[in-house]
């Protein structure tokens, strides 16, 4: 049952927020309005760019959806129960071990086997030749959330070229840039159809930069169809259409 | 370049995300903190079972013991050291503790990973991935649990379709016999019956 008994959507607004203090609460209670004292901008955050994501997946049957950030339970059964089949991909991370590995690669070869250390371009060519490597059109809808604030220069371009190869004609993209330098380093996970909780999880520093909105746009140039929405949060939501 | 929305689907405009400015079409309020899980009648969450405690009857696998080859069995197993090949338990529950490591496909009741796992997992009930895992592989369950700072990269099924499948492999599978049967080729210790493995 709709917690919220009936009342208009107008009437709903400060759900998301309201409920963090109730839990799973089954029972009919009245929305909290949003007040200083309840508003929680760090943790829940009240999203265009995921409600218009989903509406533009919303007619997929048995879609595919890719979620290259850090694995949420809350994430995984929201797309699951609408019948999405979801490939979970930490790509960050499976970015920094190859690189570690590479780096300590090059330390521990012996000097007879010693050639130039590789390129930043020449590593990023390998780790993507072993990532990211879905059959192109495969996904429906891929949730990238920070990463490309936080991915190196020479995976940039590639990477945003791979995930338009991977999604389907028609499928979305929905990514988070920082409009500022963030405090700390987070993860995300979707609550509901238009919120997503921001969870900081360590201290700042893996964040590389600060896009403008231009770049943004020319990262997914080779998107039919790109937009981006600015929070008050200093975070920058874009979605692209391929 | 964008539909046109018909009424109750978001506005197209990229106005700013002031949280007053929406009006959510339903929400369901979030589980419990530690899972994140928004459970729902059709397919509950699965809640996060306790840590791990190996039971007094089952077989227990300790750090240093290396297998290599085709595990099956009906009791349940706690694995700490390290595995490669396949698992099967059947009905039983496969627990892998902090320290294991395992490259082996695995098909248990219950499967409950803290360590490290390479390959596909499969749970007639329950897969859970516990906060200190790292899984690379393709999960297949009714019901999936995931602990905040599991590390995981793979396909997830999880819910009816699984459940269904699930039933289906198990009607038409011919009854698992405990058994080891050793790797022919490979020349490094040891497969050991469950049994014997479990006095270590």
């Amino acid at each position: 049952m709709n917690w919220m008994g009936g009342k208009s959507r107008l009437g709903a607004v400060a759900a998301p927020m309201a409920s963090k203090t109730r839990g799973a609460a089954s029972t009919v209670v009245p929305p909290t309005p949003i007040t200083k004292s309840n508003h929680k901008p760090d943790s829940f955050r009240l999203s265009n760019g995921l409600k218009d994501f989903l509406w533009l997946i919303s007619d997929v049957e048995n879609g595919r959806l890719l979620d290259l950030g850090q694995v949420s339970q809350a994430t995984l059964n929201f797309f699951i129960e609408r019948g999405f089949r979801v490939t979970t991909d930490d790509m960050l991370r499976s970015w920094k071990e190859f690189r570690s590995a590479e780096e300590e690669q090059q330390r521990n070869a012996p000097p007879s086997d010693f050639n130039e250390p590789l390129s930043p371009e020449e590593i990023a060519q390998h780790f993507l030749q072993n990532s990211l490597q879905y059959s192109d059109d495969q996904f429906n809808a891929v949730l990238v959330w920070d990463i490309f604030d936080r991915l190196d220069a020479e995976l940039l371009s590639r990477v945003a070229s791979r995930l338009y190869d991977i999604v389907h004609p028609g499928g979305a993209v929905l990514a988070l840039f920082h409009s500022k330098t963030p405090e700390r380093t987070y993860r995300y996970r979707i609550v509901d159809n238009q919120t997503i909780e921001i969870v900081p999880i360590g201290p700042a520093g893996t964040h590389l930069r600060i896009f403008q909105n231009r770049e943004i746009l020319n990262l997914f140039s080779r998107f039919r169809s790109a937009k981006t929405f600015v929070g008050r949060d200093q975070l920058r939501e874009g979605l692209f259409i391929k | 370049m964008w539909r046109k929305q018909p009424e109750g689907k978001p506005s197209p405009s990229a106005t700013p995300a002031a949280p007053s400015a929406f009006a959510p079409p339903s929400y369901t309020p979030p589980a419990e903190k530690s899972t994140g899980a928004s459970p729902s009648p059709s397919k509950p969450a699965a809640a996060i079972p306790p840590a791990p405690v190996p039971s007094p009857e089952a077989a227990i696998l300790t750090q240093g013991i290396r297998i290599r080859g085709e595990l099956t069995g009906k009791a349940d197993l706690f694995i700490d050291g390290d595995v490669e090949g396949s698992i099967r338990l059947g009905d039983s529950r496969l627990t892998v503790g902090p320290s294991g490591h395992v490259k082996a496909d695995i098909e248990a009741r219950e499967i409950y990973i803290r360590g490290d796992v390479q390959g596909n997992l499969r749970g007639r009930e329950r897969i859970t991935l516990g906060n200190s895992c790292h899984v690379k592989g393709d999960l297949e369950s009714p019901r999936i649990a995931i602990e905040d700072g599991a590390q995981f990269k793979g396909r997830v099924e999880m819910g009816p379709a699984a459940d269904a499948r699930e039933r289906q492999i198990k009607r038409t599978a011919p009854a698992i016999t405990p058994s080891v049967t050793p790797s022919s080729t490979d020349s490094t210790p040891t497969s050991v019956p469950i049994e014997a493995s479990a006095k270590k």
